[in-house]
């Protein structure tokens, strides 16, 4: 696991150490078997390819599920039975997970460009307070928010990520996933304000 | 992608580099008598693209198939007389395929753009955004490769003989 690593090339940028990279085998193993994402983490992932997504939400889904943690998967790029099957093929016992109300696998554009942007931080919410009730674990919550790019709305994208919490005291971690293509349409600015805004960063290379 | 060929395109890998080059969108074919469609395919997942690009060349189309869409819009700029339609996925990261649309149809308005997608379609979900971007179909996915033939055709105008 040596090749994850905090970002320490330039000292003097101020998330130096904030960032973490490694490839999706190494991300995965981490974030599940060493807690890489911390509870009440709002962290930031940045994957270079679909494979590695992939990698990491079946890795995490496969090991946390079983341990009674609500997982829910917004998807962007693979349509929601793809990421079904995926699960399956690793796997995970989906239709069990999906009946027990623990694994969420939705529309990510149809969340963050419907009615209400909100809603899906409500939706969220909602899950927290569901899960206390029945004694889970927690929630995680990989949202891809590629649509913000599909739909030229980087303004919208800025302030939605703004106006989530940098920490929660819940036992809930959102992990925005970006994917790299997109990630990079962002300024340099745009960048190191999600870093910053971000308690964790991670990049998959 | 389908879930029901899932195996097949995960072991089928296709590179944005795998392009035929050729020189006109009607093409003739190695006989020299029959005229070829040259298509444009844009799917960022590499086996969707491997997987269209063979049946649409076994159904008689030239096929240049990329999985970056900046690099098929390069394609299309480089020969923008070339191409008579430009098959693309909706849902890519870095340039979505509305985004891939408005930008075909500034280099050249003649060519037709269908869209492809596994996610329910909503007729209204663009236009609201990119009100003048105009889309020639819909496709939605998982589809045969003579559903997506035949709609190619009706759109194109072509007929089956001279394809």
């Amino acid at each position: 696991m040596e090749s994850i690593k905090q970002d320490k090339s330039n000292n003097n940028h101020p998330y130096s150490d904030k960032i973490v990279h490694g490839n999706s085998l190494e991300i995965a193993e981490t974030m599940t078997e060493k807690s890489l994402i911390e509870s009440g983490s709002h962290a930031l992932l940045v994957y270079n390819d679909m494979e590695a997504f992939r990698e990491i939400y079946t890795q995490y889904s496969r090991a946390l599920l079983p341990q009674n943690e609500v997982v829910v998967i917004g998807t962007q790029y693979e349509s929601i039975n793809d990421v079904k099957n995926t699960l399956r093929l690793s796997g995970v016992d989906v239709e069990r997970y999906l009946n027990e109300g623990t694994l969420f696998v939705l529309d990510a554009q149809h969340g963050y460009q419907g009615a209400d942007t909100n809603g899906t931080w409500k939706f969220a919410l909602s899950l927290l307070s569901r899960a206390k009730k029945e004694g889970r674990q927690g929630v995680t919550w990989f949202g891809d928010p590629g649509s913000f790019f599909s739909f030229e709305k980087i303004e919208e994208l800025m302030q939605y990520e703004l106006s989530l919490p940098q920490k929660y005291k819940d036992s809930i971690k959102i992990v925005c996933s970006y994917h790299l293509r997109d990630f990079e349409k962002l300024t340099e600015a745009q960048q190191h304000t999600l870093f910053d805004h971000h308690s964790k960063s991670i990049v998959v290379e | 992608m389908s879930g029901n060929n899932e195996d097949f395109y995960r072991n089928n890998n296709a590179s944005s580099a795998d392009v035929i080059i050729s020189q006109d969108a009607r093409h003739h074919n190695n006989s020299g008598d029959k005229p070829q469609t040259r298509l444009l395919v844009v799917d960022d997942e590499p086996d969707i693209v491997h997987v269209l690009k063979l049946g649409l060349q076994q159904n008689g189309f030239l096929v240049d198939a990329f999985t970056n869409p900046e690099e098929a819009l390069q394609s299309l700029k480089s020969n923008a007389e070339s191409y008579c339609l430009v098959l693309s996925d909706v849902r890519m990261p870095g340039l979505s395929g509305i985004q891939l649309a408005k930008r075909v149809k500034e280099i050249n308005p003649n060519v037709k753009v269908v869209l492809m997608t596994a996610f329910e379609i909503r007729d209204n979900e663009f236009s609201k955004v990119f009100p003048s971007t105009r889309v020639d179909g819909f496709v939605q996915k998982p589809i045969g490769i003579r559903e997506l033939t035949n709609k190619i055709l009706n759109i194109t105008g072509v007929s089956e003989e001279e394809k």
